[in-house]
């Protein structure tokens, strides 16, 4: 029997009708709450003093500072892409492969400032899950309504290109190339529906393996996790709040 | 109307047998291969001896040749220059070079000042530009007075042999090309060096597309050079990005696309590859949030030499002017000045 935990979605949160939609799909996982004192919250970057006594803080947003947390916290990134790459075996497969380009492109659904800061946080989590290094940009130059950053990976050779420019069309995704003389990925997420499948290639001598497809979006893959977290001890984080933070860093840095 | 135009070949290397041959076998009615070149007797004679053309050592041959109409500049790329220019004074109705045109600006300007005194249309082999789908894609966005902010050139491709063993029998040569990428590859020199040799080798072939979305290079933003044979180039000009990757060979499919983003739609070119005549590129133009697809079954490769015969003809100019020919060439190196720039910069 799948043990059931608390969650609280503030409703003053940005997304806060997304999660609340995604937790309905959980009924066994979650009881969605309205006291703050909850096994799992959802933070969004600017609240995090006042719920952390919550054991999972799921940040989705974009705090102006580091985060400043008890090293027993969890913190878990509510990211847009992230999630959906973690959970195909082929994305798995290829962290192992040492890429030696990886591009990002990030459509973004309005052309908004606000949200290039974000689409660059999101690349950034891209880069480091995929390369399992921390991404060192250096540069990153505003053009228009969109920017292009390049850098590299720490102790990696590995060549770091992403942009982000808005959708014509008003469409969110996330079009990922890595190669190397060896392999090849190829990831478009379109984040548009809530249930399309991200189409994750991992192309190679032996030809392309395709699994069966997650028809998840990510924040539904985040709360699984969550419940993961609050369920078995020895569960773990893919990004730690040290890798949050050095991120959070870069796009304050560099988009400020 | 005629028969078929003379076609000689200055050149009869793997371009010359896996791609330019196997495309004029489809169109015997317009050309045929009066006589092909090349500097090892063995090899101008087996090529002759398949297309049914007279064999040559000597350039002047293929120049003093009154047959051949039509001169294809196939040889190497530090040879094109003189070549195209000689073709151009034996009085050849048209000369199809191969990218690049040249491998210096000076030599792209005194190409063009013969080829004006002679007027004779030059059309360089950026087959891509006349790739049927993407022209219709491209008319369909320009319609629509778009422009683009980001501009993204994407090319990973297997050893080239993949295709030209698939393409034709290869004339089996003794000698092995030399290897891609031997050298020192901590050395920016020898890094920019590469970076040029690629943007004339292989940007070139989209050099014209790009242009038609991104006119000049601007700032060169970043640039690396990607092992074995690569690069990764960001550049920014007034209100444009335009990012241009490349990888080879790998041992996965290949990727050749390119990809632009306007305020209100966007292009997605994906194109075959090269030497096999696989139809055309898959085109989508996404306006107004729905998706037209172009796509069909002529290759760039055919679709250029159908223009080349209709130039020879004199039913039409060059697609592209020779103006924009040279200035193509001028944003090649542009690119690898830039990219040089920023290697050599470097700590």
């Amino acid at each position: 029997m799948t043990q059931k935990f608390t969650a609280h979605v503030p409703k003053a949160a940005p997304a806060a009708a997304l999660h609340r939609s995604v937790l309905a799909t959980l009924p066994n996982h979650f009881d969605v709450v309205g006291s703050s004192n909850a096994d799992a919250v959802l933070i969004d970057g600017f609240s995090v003093e006042r719920h952390i006594s919550a054991r999972v803080l799921v940040l989705d947003g974009l705090p102006s500072a580091a985060l400043s947390l008890t090293p027993s916290s969890i913190v878990v990134p509510a990211h847009q892409f992230a999630p959906r790459l973690l959970a195909d075996k082929n994305f798995a497969a290829a962290r192992a492969i040492p890429f030696s380009l990886i591009n990002i492109e990030v459509d973004t659904a309005r052309p908004d400032d606000d949200l290039l800061p974000r689409a660059l946080l999101e690349q950034l989590a891209a880069v480091r899950l995929l390369a399992s290094g921390a991404p060192r940009l250096t540069s990153v130059e505003r053009c228009g309504r969109g920017f292009v950053a390049t850098g590299t990976v720490a102790g990696r050779d590995i060549w770091v290109t992403l942009t982000s420019f808005p959708s014509p069309v008003g469409a969110a995704k996330l079009s990922l190339a890595a190669v190397s003389p060896t392999h090849r990925l190829r990831v478009d997420v379109d984040a548009t529906a809530i249930a399309r499948p991200a189409a994750i290639r991992l192309l190679g001598p032996d030809g392309s393996v395709e699994g069966i497809q997650v028809y998840q979006n990510s924040h539904r893959l985040t709360w699984l996790k969550v419940h993961e977290l609050l369920s078995s001890p020895t569960a773990g984080v893919e990004l730690s709040v040290g890798d949050v933070n050095e991120d959070l860093e870069t796009v304050h840095e560099w988009l400020p | 109307m005629g028969g078929p135009i003379g076609v000689g070949f200055l050149g009869c290397g793997p371009v010359t047998q896996a791609i330019h041959l196997p495309t004029l076998a489809t169109m015997p009615e317009r050309f045929r291969v009066a006589r092909v070149m090349d500097v090892n007797r063995d090899v101008a004679g087996a090529v002759a001896a398949r297309c049914g053309a007279a064999p040559s050592v000597a350039e002047n041959e293929v120049y003093d040749d009154p047959v051949v109409e039509i001169v294809v500049v196939c040889s190497p790329n530090a040879a094109h220059a003189e070549q195209v220019i000689a073709s151009c004074r034996a009085g050849k109705r048209v000369v199809l070079c191969e990218k690049p045109l040249a491998v210096s600006r000076a030599e792209g300007d005194e190409i063009a000042r013969v080829a004006l005194e002679t007027n004779t249309p030059i059309i360089v082999g950026t087959m891509h530009a006349y790739d049927p789908a993407y022209r219709a894609a491209y008319a369909a966005w320009e319609e629509l007075e778009e422009s683009a902010s980001f501009v993204l050139s994407s090319i990973y491709l297997p050893a080239n042999g993949v295709f030209i063993n698939q393409a034709t029998d290869e004339v089996e040569l003794a000698a092995a090309a030399p290897a891609q990428g031997a050298g020192d590859h901590s050395d920016p020199a020898f890094q920019a060096m590469m970076i040029r040799n690629a943007m004339l080798g292989l940007a070139i072939h989209n050099v014209p597309l790009i242009r038609e979305l991104y006119s000049s290079v601007g700032q060169m933003l970043s640039a690396r050079f990607l092992r074995p044979f690569g690069y990764a180039l960001a550049m920014r000009h007034e209100e444009q990005v335009a990012s241009l990757q490349a990888l080879m060979p790998g041992v996965w499919p290949p990727h050749w696309n390119l990809r632009a983003i306007g305020r209100k739609n966007e292009l997605n070119i994906a194109f075959p590859p090269s030497y096999v005549l696989a139809g055309s590129s898959r085109s989508e133009l996404i306006a107004e949030g729905e998706t037209r697809v172009f796509e069909g079954p002529r290759n760039g490769y055919e679709a250029m030499w159908t223009h080349v015969g209709e130039v020879a003809a004199g039913a039409a100019e060059p697609r592209i002017s020779l103006d924009v020919i040279v200035s193509d060439l001028g944003f090649a190196f542009d690119l690898a000045d830039g990219a040089e720039e920023i290697l050599m910069a470097k700590p």
